[in-house]
């Protein structure tokens, strides 16, 4: 019954986007009210059907329902209901129709927001929407389809893949994810919708930059999420490998960042608009690229539970709308040029003259720049073995090594351009004005520095990267309280009046600022961690004692325990005047071929964590336990994990929507 | 129509469809395969005592056919394949069959072969003074010399002391038996 | 349904707790090794070498990092070639013979892999010609004539009438 359901759902789900897509393309070119209503209905209609799918599918597993073939794929009745719920996305199937429902409350959002505004560009962005969405439909109706009845059900299941049953992690990642990943098909088709319009005007930046910050906020959240989920999780103490699967979801967030900056260029001068489009564009592009490379089976990667045969008929529609977009853009680039002539409606009227070097935009442009030649350098590595494969036939890994060594020189590139372009007026400055700007920087720079390196981390590399914090630090700081204070001169305010004006004035701005201070935050945590990391390995048996880095370990010995989904077996460190550590491995029975799951053990301290890993545990003889342990110092590790929720709360603050008192027109 | 714009489309086109052309190019590939580095090559040096204490040494073998198989008993696909090696080794008497134990635990071995079917299928050859030695390598060094990348990987050497094939995951009764022809050949 | 595990090969990732690991072998059959290193640089040597050697049974991770047996051997077996006085050259070799050149997460900068090596300096070459011609396109694009409505702004004097005005964003 419930197979029966879903799939009609689903096939609903299929219809209205294929209806969405006709109808808005009709009330795109031919303005016709009936057509737009239309269009507008089917695609909530379609959010409907797809959302009422996911909760019919959540249902049947909760249910233990085993005659729909996803849950008996993945359910299990001794699964605890948190992990159950949590296993819509445990395997692909259930993982596209999650694409599907997340596709559907984002529609439903994008359309209403909209309303019946923007009706050159509206219709346009549903017909591109639907087209998307049209797609996965299509997936999750055919090849993909979670709702396959079976014809001889079990009475359980084998459950989730044990990574997924470790850690609660594992129910907030993947959904960030999605949020950010899914969320990007919004702003490409908004951009696509300028392009097929014929023609962009500044009131039409607004929504398209503002969801383009609503999903980079998620991805950002969820590719930080992922790193915690590594380092707390799989026992090795790092946060980020290179890992294919890791790259790919990197690869729109670099563009996605490039984008959120561009397009504060364009609207303020007119200029980067074909580069802007292009990185909308491609934001959205490399997330399809991203999910093609988890789920095709082409890279091996620590996400390869997700594989199946979706990859061709995937990488068929990749090819197909990258080239709709290349086309697209390619037709109608000069379109927009010509419109913005005949109607007098070029963006970035507010031109401040010429754009000097010692200007805020160019500062942008070398960002941008830096950004690009770090998307091509990821993608590179990335690919490299498929490339060296198939020109020469050999077989090649491409690992850390590799990437740190380029990623180190455009990272701190890109720390010391986040400290110079909010320092920079738009237009241009003179030298003078500008050095004596950049002045209290370096000397801040130079403290910080100075006060690591008193404090014995005295790497090179570590020290650039803190000088580098130092002066960035200071000049977004800088403009942060500055015009809080020129503001109290000039009308005469106290300081929290004039801060609670200037601020709430231009939250946009500002939110911007304290997204740079997470990023800061987590560059910090960087700097130490990847200079200064230490380890070492210990044999202990029961009740011995070892020293590491101030702290006096004994281990206890070990024990059993017995879950309802799993058993494990737990080493016990006892650490003086702090506590008790109890890193373990995890046995799922019947699943990964006996072999447990390491889950590490972690003391965190604002300026570091001590982290425990087993490497070997042994009972020899009753009551007589000996480990093989890896103990890692990390310095200020745990600043990293604060850097997300910093950077999120900077772009919900510039999401708040602007007062619209005695406002030009354009700022819709 | 406005005129185009040609920069984006012949820069746009091509960096997108070199790419996705060279994406397709991975299908078929299994990105988790180990190469194999070691077939053709001399098999390398193996001296590990097996469970009874007694020392094997692929040196002393040198005119007879050998075939190693790695394996280990957590290893579901190797507990299954492992009956059929048992019944290979009283068939091909003239190829001696080495067990290397990887990253597992001697006892586990033992209490292993105690259990059916493998007790009988031990006692066959035992009665017809046939050797399946199992050796533990506690180092892994065995392992490494021979490119081991999971298990289990079967080694099928020739009398000349060549590997001449490499098997990896359960061994098929049909590949068992057209390598263990040719090496009995030679 | 799960049949996966009659179909692939195992790959350990974690140990059987009764298995114990003790140190290797160290010795490379027909390759002298150098002078050996102080004892106490030993285990850092291995690690710096470890960390690019990638491990067999893992999905990319450095055989350093890794906590799997095959890895921990490896790891192992590095830290005695070291020890001996093995280079990390000659342990590369090592295991390149045994792996094949797929065991190094850094490739060798030999044949078609150069791409991978020289492509850096193109990409930030192209870069920085990128971030050149925009600018050059800037300065004449400001030369053209203005629309109607533009507002040619003068430069303004004080730092703070700017800022204020920057402010309404």
């Amino acid at each position: 019954m419930i197979s029966l359901l879903g799939r009609g759902l689903v096939l609903a789900a299929l219809f209205f986007a294929g209806t969405g897509c006709l109808a808005g393309f009709v009330a795109g070119s031919r303005r016709n009210q009936r057509a737009w209503e239309w269009a507008r209905n089917s695609a909530y209609g379609f959010a409907a059907s797809m959302i009422a799918a996911n909760l019919l599918m959540v249902y049947a597993l909760v249910t233990h329902d085993f005659s729909v073939s996803y849950v008996a794929e993945v359910g299990a009745l001794r699964t605890p209901l948190y992990f159950t719920i949590v296993s819509l996305w445990a395997s692909l199937n259930g993982s596209i129709l999650f694409w599907g429902g997340i596709l559907g409350i984002y529609t439903a959002l994008a359309v209403w927001s909209l309303g019946d505004r923007h009706r050159e560009y509206a219709p346009w962005a549903v017909h591109v929407l639907m087209g998307i969405a049209i797609f996965f439909a299509f997936l999750v109706a055919s090849i993909a389809n979670p709702f396959a009845p079976v014809l001889n059900p079990l009475s359980d299941g084998p459950g989730p893949n044990p990574l997924l049953q470790n850690h609660w992690l594992m129910a907030v990642h993947p959904p960030m994810l999605y949020l950010g990943y899914v969320g990007m098909s919004v702003p490409f088709s908004l951009i696509c919708a300028a392009l097929l319009a014929g023609r962009l005007e500044a009131g039409w930046m607004v929504p398209v930059r503002r969801w383009m910050l609503i999903p980079w906020m998620f991805l950002t959240v969820g590719i930080n999420l992922g790193g915690w989920w590594s380092y707390a999780v799989l026992g090795w103490g790092g946060a980020w490998a290179w890992d294919p699967v890791e790259n790919a979801s990197f690869l729109p967030w670099l563009t996605g960042t490039a984008f959120l900056h561009s397009a504060m260029v364009l609207q303020r001068t007119g200029k980067l608009r074909d580069w802007t489009l292009v990185l909308g564009m491609s934001t959205f592009l490399l997330t399809l690229l991203g999910t093609f490379m988890t789920r095709s089976g082409v890279f091996n990667s620590v996400h390869s539970f997700t594989q199946s045969n979706i990859g061709p008929v995937f990488l068929g529609f990749i090819g197909v709308i990258f080239t709709y977009s290349v086309v697209l853009l390619a037709l109608r680039s000069h379109k927009l040029d010509e419109e913005a002539t005949a109607t007098d409606q070029r963006i970035g009227q507010r031109t401040d003259g010429r754009s000097g070097i010692l200007s805020r935009e160019f500062m942008i442009l070398l960002q941008n720049a830096t950004f690009t030649v770090f998307t091509f350098m990821v993608l590179l590595g990335t690919t490299f073995p498929l490339l060296a494969e198939a020109l020469a036939e050999r077989r090649l890994s491409v690992g850390e090594p590799y990437f740190d060594m380029f990623a180190l020189p455009l990272g701190l590139t890109l720390v010391f351009l986040m400290g110079v372009g909010p320092a920079l007026p738009w237009g241009s400055q003179a030298p003078e004005a500008a050095v004596k700007h950049f002045i209290p920087g370096l000397v801040l720079g130079g403290v910080l520095a100075g006060i690591f390196g008193a404090l014995g981390y005295t790497k090179p590399m570590t020290l650039l990267a803190l000088f580098l914090i130092g002066f960035t630090l200071y000049s977004n700081l800088y403009e942060f309280i500055e015009p809080v204070r020129a503001r109290m001169r000039a009308r005469s305010e106290g300081p929290g009046v004039a801060a609670l004006k200037v601020w709430s004035k231009a939250h946009r701005r500002f939110g911007g600022h304290i997204a740079h201070y997470g990023v800061l935050m987590a560059v910090f945590s960087l700097a130490l961690t990847k200079g200064y990391r230490d380890e070492t390995e210990v044999v202990l048996n029961t009740g011995e004692v070892t020293q590491f880095h101030g702290f006096d370990i004994t281990f206890a010995g070990g024990r059993w325990t017995k879950e309802e989904h799993r058993d494990a077996v737990m080493a016990r460190f006892e650490v003086e005047g702090v506590g008790a550590f109890e890193p373990r491995l995890n046995y799922y029975a019947g699943k990964m071929g006996g072999n447990p799951i390491y889950t590490p053990a972690v003391y965190t301290m604002p300026t570091g964590d001590l982290y425990f890993s087993i490497l070997q545990l042994d009972e020899p003889s009753p009551g007589n336990w000996t480990v093989i342990v890896r103990l890692i110092d990390q310095p200020y590790q745990t600043w990293l994990w604060w850097s997300a929720p910093l950077m999120a709360l900077g772009t919900l603050i510039t999401l708040i929507p602007a007062r619209r008192q005695n406002r030009k027109p354009e700022a819709a | 129509m406005s005129k185009v714009n040609w920069k984006i489309l012949v820069i746009g086109l091509g960096v997108t469809l070199p790419l996705v052309m060279l994406l397709a190019t991975g299908f078929g590939n299994d990105p988790k395969a180990v190469p194999d580095a070691r077939t053709g090559d001399p098999a390398p040096h193996i001296a590990l005592a097996d469970l009874q204490g007694n020392t094997w040494s692929l040196e002393a073998l040198s005119g007879t056919p050998v075939l190693v198989n790695f394996w280990s008993t957590w290893c579901g696909p190797c507990k299954y394949e492992h009956p059929m090696l048992l019944q290979a080794a009283e068939a091909y008497s003239g190829v001696q069959f080495l067990g290397v134990i990887y990253a597992d635990e001697p006892k586990a071995v033992s209490r292993f072969m105690l259990k059916p079917p493998y007790k009988g299928l031990m006692d066959r050859l035992t009665s017809k003074d046939i050797d399946y030695p199992n050796l533990p390598d506690p180092s892994g060094r065995a392992a490494i010399d021979y490119g081991v990348g999971g298990v289990p990987e079967s080694f099928f050497i020739d009398r000349a002391g060549q590997i001449v094939y490499k098997s990896t995951g359960p061994l098929s009764p049909e590949v068992a038996r057209r390598e263990l022809d040719r090496i009995m050949r030679k | 349904m799960n049949l996966l595990p009659l179909l692939i090969l195992c790959t350990a990732s974690a140990a059987d707790p009764g298995a114990v690991v003790p140190i290797g072998e160290h010795e490379i059959p027909g390759t002298p090794p150098g002078p050996a290193p102080p004892a106490d640089q030993v285990q850092d040597i291995a690690h710096a070498i470890g960390l690019k050697m990638r491990c067999p049974v893992c999905q990319g991770m450095s055989v350093a990092d890794s906590t799997s047996p095959a890895a921990v051997n490896m790891q192992n077996t590095i830290r005695d070639l070291v020890g001996a006085g093995y280079s990390e050259e000659q342990i590369k070799d090592f295991f390149i013979e045994r792996y094949s050149e797929w065991i190094l997460l850094e490739p060798e900068k030999t044949g078609v892999n150069l791409i991978v090596w020289v492509a850096p300096a193109i990409a930030g070459g192209l870069g920085v010609a990128f971030a050149a011609a925009t600018m050059l396109q800037w300065g004449k694009e400001e030369d053209e004539v203005p629309l109607p409505s533009d507002v040619g702004l003068a430069p303004k004097d004080k730092y703070e009438e700017r800022l204020l005005a920057e402010l309404e964003d």
